[in-house]
């Protein structure tokens, strides 16, 4: 992660400086490619929203202006409207087990193997609960940083946090291979 | 329970993917378009700078020459020139409703030139910013031992606005030109109307071989005032 000062000086001199731009496309890529992964499971179509993601920050470039969050949480909100609709658009589809063909399953290890097993859970809740409890697991965010994300006060994250994780774990009980490999 | 659960899930490591091929892709297709949005960029501005332009011609040059006119107008030149400001200012208003009112005058305004006179009061007199070809000027009428007031007094018992042309006024408007040969043309035959604008003025249009002549006899001052349209 960039240091905030750098960042901003960076984002300012992007207007005019693509070099600029590229750094900072350099610097959250991976982060932003990887959560929307994270979110949907389907490695192509996380690609073609990345690219989604920064083509929509590029042309917003000129209008930004630093309102305290850092440019990562920005940049994820963005990812974050794009994968909401994504979903909607194609909740069939990626619930169809799809995912697994990301991962080559003899290669999971337990870990991989348990996030496999909470996107499954995670992508047949209500999106206000996959917005925040991927932000809350996945990407290890604080309840604070998850509230400028989505525009929520803390109370209302907390919240909906504490309802999401009972739904989630309600969901992976109903999930008997899941069972098989964890004990909850 | 639900805090094992909770421990649970804070265990969790999100595998990574990467793809650097995707990536340099994606940066370079990010430039291009940052190259574009540059251009657009410029070109925006120059658009808004040119309908700033746009504006400055359309709105502060003509107003600017507007009142450079006015202000160029209102400077004596020469002895045109200050009888057209003496006309302006005396009897611009009253003649600008004649000219209105004047059939004689309004079918001569398929010249365009006309239509400018019509249109500006400021330029009736005015002919490619010089006023050679026009004659006007102003004499007095006392020094042809004339006295105005007659031909008002008479001219006012008809108590209309267009006057009828007959022999008693025609002989008394007459009696202002015989003795000026510059207006030798002036006769019953090229004399169109006469118009009593006011208690003391009076409006003689003449016409003679295409050029339009008005005369304003004024008895407060028992002076003529006259000039020639370019038509």
């Amino acid at each position: 992660m960039l240091d905030r000062e750098v960042e901003k000086n960076l984002l300012e001199k992007a207007k005019e400086d693509k070099d600029a731009f590229g750094i900072i496309f350099e610097e959250y890529f991976s982060l932003i490619l990887n959560y929307i992964f994270g979110r949907i499971g389907l490695k192509e179509e996380a690609k073609d929203l990345t690219e989604e993601v920064f083509t929509k920050a590029l042309l917003s470039i000129d209008s930004y202006k630093d309102r305290g969050i850092p440019y990562s949480n920005y940049l994820i909100k963005i990812a974050t409207n794009l994968v909401n609709n994504f979903i909607k658009k194609n909740s069939k589809f990626i619930l169809k087990d799809d995912i697994e063909i990301e991962y080559k399953e003899d290669l999971l290890d337990i870990e991989e193997k348990k996030f496999f097993y909470i996107q499954k859970a995670l992508l047949k809740l209500p999106l206000n609960y996959q917005n925040i409890l991927t932000l809350k697991i996945f990407e290890k965010k604080k309840i604070k940083e998850i509230g400028e994300i989505l525009n929520l006060n803390e109370n209302t994250v907390k919240t909906i946090l504490k309802r999401g994780t009972e739904k989630l774990k309600k969901e992976l009980e109903k999930d008997e291979t899941f069972l098989k490999d964890f004990s909850l | 329970m639900m805090e094992k659960f909770d421990e649970f899930l804070e265990d969790i490591k999100k595998p990574e993917i990467e793809d650097e091929e995707f990536k340099k892709e994606l940066k370079d297709k990010l430039f291009v378009l940052y190259e574009k949005r540059k251009a657009l960029k410029k070109r925006k501005v120059l658009l808004r700078n040119l309908s700033y332009s746009f504006v400055f011609l359309l709105i502060i040059i003509p107003t600017l020459l507007f009142i450079l006119n006015k202000t160029s107008i209102k400077s004596p030149s020469d002895g045109n020139g200050y009888l057209v400001r003496n006309i302006q200012g005396q009897y611009e208003e009253k003649i600008l409703k004649i000219l209105e009112n004047d059939m004689l005058l309004e079918e001569k305004l398929e010249n365009d030139r006309l239509i400018k006179i019509y249109k500006s009061s400021v330029k009736v007199y005015e002919k490619d910013g010089n006023f050679e070809k026009i004659i006007s000027g102003e004499q007095n009428l006392e020094e042809h031992n004339i006295d105005s007031k007659d031909l008002v007094d008479l001219i006012k018992k008809e108590n209309t606005k267009s006057l009828t042309l007959n022999s008693n006024n025609i002989d008394k408007v007459l009696e202002i030109f015989k003795n000026d040969k510059r207006f030798d043309f002036v006769n019953k035959d090229t004399i169109k109307n006469l118009i009593n604008i006011d208690e003391s003025l009076i409006l003689v249009s003449v016409s003679e071989n295409n050029n339009y002549w008005i005369f304003l006899i004024d008895s407060e001052t028992n002076k003529i005032i006259y000039f020639e349209y370019p038509l």
